[in-house]
């Protein structure tokens, strides 16, 4: 089942395509959710409102017009910006409010595709550092760079998510990319 | 801004597994090795999955959310909306009296049913009974009592009725002396001449009811306590005797009055005598029809 005939299924009201939806899109969501903010809890509560919000509105969803995991993350970001806006946090999360001590589960290394062998257990000993540069990276390229690189989406996907270009999302994702090096050869030395 | 567009190229070329060429020099290759290293690394980042407990939660959750706009759907297509309305609110009046309220008001509704149907069945029996009651206990409580009657003499219950009789046929019997008696009229001395064996009136009335005794006895056969009364001047027969000695006493009377109040007897005699005498009105008719007739009606 595609994300068409799901969305066909939600604008039916089938309650079965209520448990399709949160096996597609929950764990996403939350991780992209996560990593933006290093709150589990958080990250959990604006999940459930984006599903709630995605049940309100999918009748005037429209498949022709975006792709329907791009609208269903645009609504996730847009809580996000929103809950950052009310509660004053927006660009002040540091690395000493987040909570690392949460070790989230794992998925399985073949999720991601890109490792190899040897250099995963380099990369992974590294990990806590790179979470932490992550949260230090301006709003809109820690965006782009979770999105593109932890999500996996593509540049298309994510300037529809974002309602930007792909051009704009390129160069965001090249500038989060760069800053992330420099980030960590700081702490490096 | 050229070069910034196009490393931003050549980053993207190499994060799709793309040969880049366009490195012009080793420090630059090593600078995109190492942002392509993040990229790789950044991806090795754990997921973090969302908790299944709370999974559930949400899922039903969106479901009755669903089910609700689905409500609220069928409400807007409806054409009278006001009909969806009251349903809805009664819903929760039927949810609140389901569990034991519901099961309490059946039994207050029973017992209440059971205790109409038990005083309607206690009214119409008490109904029934006093229906049925009277003819049987009067019957016991009259018979003992004209049971009775006979061994107590002195009860003055029974007079009332019996009295009633005894009067009218005293009287009777003592209106037919009357006539009997009016030969004793006519012999005028002869009351003359009892007054002198007769000087008190006591023994005057005792004449008298010794006279009356047997007449009562003779008329009343059945009230055969009336006549063993009269010997013994009891409160009821009074009463009988009193109108006994009042008519009796108007032919006997009359002679003992004269005898007492007048040492004349000639002159009270004559004035009584046939003031009583015409009522018995056989003897004296002749006389008394020739002076009636009067011009007028003729």
């Amino acid at each position: 089942m595609d994300d068409n005939e799901l969305v066909t299924r939600l604008q039916n009201f089938e309650a079965e395509a209520v448990d399709e939806l949160l096996e597609r899109y929950a764990d996403r969501l939350h991780n992209y959710i996560y990593y933006h903010s290093g709150n589990h809890h958080l990250a959990e509560d604006i999940v459930s409102e984006t599903f709630a919000r995605i049940i309100e509105k999918i009748s005037s969803y429209k498949p022709g017009t975006a792709p329907f995991k791009s609208w269903v993350y645009r609504i996730a970001h847009n809580l996000l910006v929103d809950h950052f806006r009310d509660s004053n946090q927006y660009r002040s999360v540091s690395i000493d409010s987040v909570n690392w001590d949460e070790k989230p589960q794992a998925r399985p290394s073949s999720d991601w595709g890109a490792a190899d062998g040897g250099e995963m257990a380099t990369r992974i000993a590294d990990r806590d550092e790179l979470k932490q540069a992550i949260t230090l990276l301006p709003e809109d390229q820690r965006t782009v760079f979770i999105l593109r690189f932890i999500e996996g989406n593509s540049l298309e996907q994510v300037s529809l998510m974002l309602d930007k270009t792909t051009a704009s999302i390129k160069s965001l994702q090249y500038r989060a990319v760069r800053n992330l090096r420099a980030i960590l050869d700081n702490n490096g030395e | 801004m050229n070069n910034e567009k196009r490393w931003e190229d050549i980053f993207e070329k190499a994060l799709e597994g793309n040969k880049v060429n366009e490195v012009n020099s080793f420090e630059e290759a090593m600078r995109l090795n190492s942002l392509i290293e993040i990229a790789d690394q950044s991806r090795t980042l754990p997921h973090t999955n969302f908790p299944e407990q709370r999974r559930l939660i949400l899922a039903a959750s969106l479901k009755q959310q669903l089910q609700n706009s689905v409500a609220i759907q069928i409400a807007k297509a409806a054409p009278i909306a006001p009909v969806v309305a009251p349903k809805i609110q009664a819903k929760p009046l039927q949810r609140t009296l389901e569990p034991r309220q519901r099961m309490g008001w059946q039994l207050f509704l029973g017992f209440q049913q059971a205790f109409v149907v038990v005083f309607l069945f206690i009214a119409v029996g008490v109904v029934v009974y006093a229906a049925t009651r009277p003819e049987t206990p009067m019957l016991p409580t009259t018979i003992p009592a004209a049971a009775t009657r006979p061994s107590e003499e002195a009860t003055p219950t029974p007079p009332p009725v019996a009295t009633a009789t005894l009067e009218i046929a005293t009287v009777t019997t003592l209106v037919i002396p009357a006539p009997v008696a009016t030969p004793e009229p006519t012999a005028e001395p002869s009351p003359t001449s009892q007054p002198t064996p007769s000087p008190t009136t006591a023994a005057s009335t005792a004449t008298a009811t010794k006279t009356t005794a047997p007449v009562v006895v003779r008329t009343t056969p059945k009230p055969a306590p009336t006549a063993t009364k009269k010997p013994e001047p009891t409160s009821s027969p009074t009463p009988v005797r009193t109108t006994e000695v009042e008519a009796t006493s108007i032919p006997t009377a009359t002679a003992t009055n004269t005898v007492p109040a007048t040492p004349v007897p000639p002159t009270q005699p004559p004035s009584s005598t046939p003031t009583v005498k015409p009522s018995p009105s056989s003897t004296p008719t002749e006389d008394e029809k020739e002076p009636e007739p009067t011009p007028g009606h003729r």
